[in-house]
C-alpha cells in the first residue's frame, strides 16, 4: 500500500511540483474556457452544435502566423497579432453564418451536424493548401519568453499571460452579457427568436454578430495557442473534442460552466498525467459519463421542460 | 374611412394543413377591432400571418397602404405593428426592466414626443409592475406577465396593437384590471386588432367583431348586433 502511494502520488511531497501542474492547469483551462465559451455562446442563441468551432481554433493558430510574418518588426506586434487574428477569425465566422448556417436554423439537427463536419472537413483540406502539413511556429513576444520564480520554480511567463488574458476575458464577457443591451438581446434571443423579432430586433443581424463573437473566441484562443504548440493540422480535432467534454460537464449556454468545467478538465489533464499517465485523457471523459448520467444537462446548465 | 390595415384573402398553412381559407377582414385607424372564435379557428394564425411570423401562402396585408405580407417579423415590428402573443413569452432569466429595454424602440416621425412610451409611463398605466422592476419575468404571475408582455409591446411605440387573446387563464379581477388597462390604451388612440373567446370581455372593449370559423370570416359586423343576435352568437361562437 506504502509502495503504492509512493509511486503514484510521491509527487505530493514535492509542493513546488504540485505548484507547476495547478498553475499550467489554470493555464490550460484558458484556452478550453475561450472556445468552449465562444461553442456554448453559439449555440445558446442559434441551437447549433457547431463541431467547426475547432476548426476556427486552429485558423486562430495559422492566422497567428501568418499576421506575425506581416507585422514582423513593428512594435507591438504580437499585441496587434492577437487581435487581428481574432478578428479574421470572427470575420470568417460570419461569412459562414451569412452564406450557409443561417439557412438551415429551422432544418433538423442532424442536417446541422452533417453542415458543421462538412464545414471541418473542408476546412482542414483549406489550411493544408495554405499553411501545408508541417507545423508552424509562431515566436513568443520577447519579453514573455522567459520564465519567472514561483516559489521558487521556474514558470513560463508566457503561460501568466494566457491566463490573465482569460480572466479578462472572462470578465468583459460577462458585463458585455450581463450589462449591456447587446448582451440582454442575446439572452433574449436564447428563448426566443420570434418574439424577439416580433419586438423589432432585427435578429439574423444578432445570429451573425453572435457567430463572430464566438468564433472570434475561439480564434484568439488559436493565436493565444500557437507559441507553445505550433500551429498544425489535428489541432482542430483535439480541441473540439475536449471544448465538448467541457461543454457537456458545464452546461451547454452557461459561461460559469464553461469557465468551472474548463478549470476541472485542465486540472484533471495536468494531475492525470502525474498519477495515471497512461489514463490521463479518460478522466475528463469519465467525469463527463459521470455528469451525463446524474446531471444531463451539465453542472451549470439548466433542464430543459 | 380608408382602413389601417387590410388583410385580403389569406391562406395560411402548417406545413400540409390549411389553416386560415381566405380570410379578409379591415381595422380602421382608432378602432378596437375583436377576432371572435373557438379554439383552433384560426385566431391566433391570423394574427401570427400579420405578424410574419408564419407567411401565408396567397392573398394580401397592407398596412397603411403598404404591402407587409412576405417582410420579416422585425421590419413589420418597425412598420409600427405591435404584438402580444397569447402565450406571453416573457424572456424568463431577463429582469421585468430588462424585458422592457430588450423592446425599446425609438417611435417613428408620425409619433409626437407626448405619447412615446417610456419606462416611467408604462409603469404609470401597469403600477402592479412597478417594484418588480428587478423581479426576473420567469417569477411572475399569470396575471403580471400578460401586463409585462404589453408593457413590453408599448416600448417600441406601436401605432397598431394585435393582442392574442388577453384574457386567458386571468382570475376574473385580474381581467377587470386589465379591462381597464386596454380602455386607457384605446384612448390614447392606438389601434386594436384582438382576439378573444370571452365575449364579454370583447364587448367591453371593442366596437366591431369579426367572427372566424374553421379558418374562414363568417360575420363581420358591430359588437352590439352579434350580442343582440342569439342565433349569430350560437351558430359562430356556441356562447
Amino acid at each position: 500500500m506504502i509502495r503504492f502511494l509512493a509511486e503514484y502520488f510521491g509527487w505530493l511531497t514535492d509542493p513546488s511540483l504540485v505548484l507547476m501542474q495547478l498553475l499550467s492547469g489554470i493555464a490550460g483551462a484558458m484556452f478550453l474556457f475561450l472556445v468552449a465559451s465562444g461553442l456554448s455562446l453559439i449555440f445558446g442563441v442559434s441551437r447549433i452544435v457547431n463541431f467547426a468551432h475547432g476548426s476556427l481554433y486552429m485558423f486562430g493558430a495559422y492566422f497567428a502566423y501568418t499576421w506575425i510574418r506581416v507585422l514582423a518588426g513593428s512594435p507591438g506586434q504580437f499585441w496587434i497579432m492577437l487581435i487581428l487574428a481574432s478578428l479574421t477569425v470572427a470575420v470568417m465566422g460570419g461569412v459562414l453564418e451569412v452564406i450557409f448556417v443561417r439557412r438551415i436554423y429551422r432544418a433538423d439537427p442532424i442536417f446541422q451536424l452533417l453542415l458543421t463536419f462538412a464545414f471541418v472537413l473542408v476546412l482542414s483540406d483549406i489550411a493544408k493548401i495554405f499553411w501545408g502539413a508541417e507545423g508552424k511556429a509562431v515566436p513568443k513576444p520577447g519579453a514573455l519568453a522567459g520564465s519567472v520564480k514561483i516559489f521558487g520554480a521556474p514558470f513560463p511567463t508566457y503561460l501568466l499571460l494566457v491566463v490573465a488574458a482569460g480572466l479578462g476575458v472572462g470578465l468583459i464577457l460577462w458585463i458585455v452579457f450581463y450589462r449591456t443591451r447587446w448582451g440582454r438581446l442575446v439572452r433574449a434571443a436564447r428563448h426566443s427568436r420570434d418574439m424577439l423579432a416580433a419586438l423589432g430586433s432585427d435578429v439574423p443581424r444578432l445570429f451573425t454578430e453572435v457567430f463572430m463573437v464566438g468564433s472570434g473566441l475561439a480564434g484568439l484562443a488559436g493565436a493565444l495557442v500557437a507559441p507553445i504548440v505550433t500551429a498544425a493540422p489535428g489541432m482542430d480535432a483535439s480541441i473540439i473534442i475536449e471544448a465538448f467534454v467541457v461543454v457537456v460537464v458545464g452546461g451547454l449556454g452557461s459561461f460559469l460552466g464553461a469557465a468551472l468545467a474548463s478549470l476541472l478538465v485542465a486540472e484533471l489533464k495536468a494531475f492525470g498525467t502525474l498519477v495515471f499517465p497512461a489514463i490521463s485523457i479518460v478522466l475528463a471523459y469519465l467525469v463527463m459519463a459521470v455528469v451525463l448520467i446524474f446531471r444531463p444537462w451539465g453542472l451549470f446548465g439548466r433542464r430543459e421542460e | 374611412m380608408t382602413p389601417v390595415l387590410e388583410v385580403g384573402g389569406i391562406e395560411t398553412f402548417y406545413g400540409q394543413s390549411q389553416v386560415l381559407f381566405g380570410v379578409s377582414l379591415r381595422v380602421r385607424p382608432g378602432e378596437v377591432l375583436t377576432l371572435l372564435g373557438r379554439n383552433g379557428a384560426g385566431k391566433t394564425t391570423t394574427l401570427k400571418s400579420i405578424m410574419g411570423l408564419v407567411q401565408p401562402r396567397s392573398g394580401h396585408i397592407r398596412y397603411r397602404g403598404r404591402e407587409i405580407a412576405g417582410l420579416p417579423p422585425h421590419k413589420i415590428s418597425r412598420r409600427g405593428i405591435g404584438y402580444v402573443p397569447e402565450d406571453r413569452i416573457i424572456f424568463p432569466d431577463l429582469t421585468v426592466w430588462e424585458n422592457l429595454d430588450v423592446a425599446r424602440r425609438p417611435p417613428r416621425r408620425s409619433v409626437s414626443e407626448g405619447v412615446r412610451w417610456t419606462e416611467e409611463r408604462v409603469f404609470d398605466l401597469f403600477p402592479q409592475l412597478r417594484p418588480l422592476a428587478l423581479r426576473l419575468g420567469g417569477t411572475l404571475s399569470g396575471g403580471e406577465q400578460q401586463m409585462l408582455a404589453i408593457a413590453r409591446t408599448l416600448m417600441g411605440n406601436p401605432e397598431f396593437l394585435l393582442l392574442d387573446e388577453p384574457s386567458e387563464g386571468l382570475a376574473p379581477l385580474v381581467v377587470q384590471m386589465l379591462l381597464e388597462q386596454l380602455r386607457k390604451l384605446k384612448q390614447t388612440g392606438l389601434t386594436i386588432l384582438l382576439s378573444e373567446q370571452n365575449l364579454e370581455f370583447a364587448t367591453r372593449l371593442s366596437d366591431r367583431a369579426c367572427v372566424i370559423v374553421n379558418g374562414q370570416i363568417r360575420y363581420d359586423g358591430s359588437m352590439q348586433e352579434l350580442v343582440a343576435n342569439e342565433t349569430l352568437r350560437r351558430a359562430f361562437l356556441a356562447v
